[in-house]
């Protein structure tokens, strides 16, 4: 068929009607390293302009670290740009071993294995490991790659109410006809930015005789004492049978995700996993780098510190203000606003003032749960987080929106 | 061009049939219709005997589907009762409740 006038104008109507729906996502042009200080183009054709980012998932401020950017400038020289091929064919050279060696070693798992992204990883997990006979029951806030790769496979699908152990307690109990269960969760939850009861979730596992996958994307490299993620912080390690997580957010977020867990359930992703199979091998530059990356969180817990106390002095800076923060211990830090139109308003404002955030609406947080996510990075200096508040403060008072309880701000500006 | 073949079955006149049941009687005239013996091999029995050689275990049966439609936004839910296929319908309809942060 040719790309007619019509079938022009049909997709023409889908663009048109995703904007008017107020969902329609711009990019903007950034035109310096990522960091605690960019200088971001917008709208495009617009002069490029200095703002201190709290959007980015750059928690230890690895991104453009000059160890980490050296890494990989020495591994280019080494082993060159691509290879040019999958990873069973002639696509996997001894630094993707030695990377998954290390990372077994830093996840406190049996094995792992390289995907060219976590949303990969999510992606092919799940087929490769249970089949028609078996249930996956996942939190209801998982990430949008792992509610796909439970599309992919077979096993019948199930969710429980977001944390609500009670409820995950009574899907077991259902499900124990089935040969294999598998409770599905993330470790930090990128919409709340709470921490999964792992611990709890682990007891469950055991009691029910289920297996647990958790994707610890927001949590790798800087969550628990250590920084090995949210099953170290709940005190679980060894008893995560899979995690899924990325290189693309603290571990120098480039790009590139894993799968580590148990020995078989990781070889059997190597044998059938299709996002593995059939794409290529993550390339030599970014292995070189998150190599490096982990050379400096095995030597110091210093970055991670860094993070968690910027963290708290934010979230003090915020309620202090008088913004309704969602609670939590993790660096990602909703303020919520719960109408979409003043959630956009104030980001687009914040950013007229110099500071970079992102405003979330339905359908990507819940209904009438509108908020501007904030992220800290260990980049961040103190410096830059008391200019922000600055900017959210003379901004809060704009909109008349400090010192208001969630059902003011509902009642003031809609849900 | 096609002939177009009615089956009447009167109601006693006291009898409503709801939507719910007109789809259920049209279900059943279809299997029935579907199952009517052909001349020579049909062909959906065909595509089972040629997968059966190339060593597939083929079986077939009747089941439920369950349709949600919101916007160009679609699920579906297959059971073999209509319980289990809206509780698959809930469950696929629930995952993406939200779309989530990236």
């Amino acid at each position: 068929m040719a790309y007619s006038a019509p079938t022009r104008a049909l997709y023409q109507a889908d663009l048109d009607a995703i904007r008017a729906a107020g969902l329609f996502k711009e990019e903007r042009f950034i035109h310096s390293p990522q960091g605690a200080d960019i200088a971001v183009e917008f709208p495009s054709g617009a002069a490029p302009r200095p703002v201190i980012n709290l959007c980015a998932n750059n928690y230890l401020g690895l991104s453009s670290h000059p160890e980490v950017v050296q890494a990989a400038h020495d591994g280019l020289d080494d082993r060159g740009y691509g290879l040019s091929s999958v990873r069973f064919i002639c696509g996997t050279q001894d630094i993707h071993r030695t990377l998954e060696e290390r990372l077994t070693t830093f996840l406190g798992t049996e094995d792992t294995l390289l995907f060219p992204s976590c949303m990969d990883a999510n992606g092919g997990v799940f087929e490769a490991v249970l089949g028609e006979h078996d249930v996956m029951i996942a939190d209801r806030l998982v990430h949008a790659s792992i509610v796909d790769g439970m599309r992919l496979c077979k096993a019948q699908q199930d969710t429980f109410k977001h944390s609500d152990m009670g409820h995950l307690e009574e899907k077991l109990q259902e499900h124990q006809d089935k040969r294999f269960r598998l409770i599905i969760t993330d470790g930090v939850f990128s919409m709340d930015g709470d921490v999964a009861k792992l611990d709890e979730i682990v007891r469950l596992a055991e009691q029910y005789d289920a297996m647990v996958c958790l994707d610890d994307s927001h949590a790798t490299g800087f969550m628990g004492p250590t920084g090995r993620g949210t099953h170290e912080m709940r005190g679980v390690m060894g008893h995560i049978d899979l995690i899924t997580t990325t290189l693309g957010k603290a571990l120098g977020g480039a790009s590139g995700g894993c799968v580590s867990g148990r020995r078989e359930l990781v070889e059997l992703c190597r044998q059938r996993a299709r996002p593995y199979l059939f794409s290529n091998t993550v390339a030599p530059v970014i292995v070189a780098g998150a190599l490096k990356v982990l050379d400096l969180l095995t030597a110091s817990t210093a970055r991670r510190d860094k993070l968690e106390a910027n963290a708290r002095y934010w979230r003090g800076l915020l309620s202090e203000a008088g913004f309704d923060v969602k609670p939590g211990e993790s660096p990602i830090v909703p303020v919520m606003l719960y109408n979409a139109k003043l959630a956009q308003d104030v980001a687009r404002d914040l950013f007229a003032e110099g500071i970079y955030v992102v405003g979330f609406f339905f359908p990507v947080v819940p209904k009438g749960q509108a908020r501007i996510r904030t992220q800290l990075s260990a980049a961040h200096e103190r410096h830059h987080l008391d200019r922000a508040i600055e900017a959210f403060v003379k901004v809060g008072k704009r909109y008349g929106v400090l010192g208001k309880s969630k059902k003011e701000l509902v009642e003031q500006f809609g849900g | 061009m096609m002939t177009t073949h009615a089956i009447e079955v009167p109601l006693p006149p006291d009898v409503d049939p709801t939507d719910d049941e007109r789809a259920l009687v049209d279900v059943v005239c279809r299997a029935i219709f579907e199952l009517r013996p052909t001349e020579g091999e049909a062909c959906w029995a065909r595509t089972a005997r040629l997968m059966r050689e190339a060593g597939w275990a083929v079986h077939w049966r009747l089941r439920w589907v369950a349709e949600g439609r919101r916007g160009g936004h679609i699920e579906e839910g297959v059971g073999a009762t209509l319980d289990e296929a809206f509780g698959r319908l809930q469950e696929q309809a629930l995952q993406d409740e939200v779309e989530g942060c990236p």
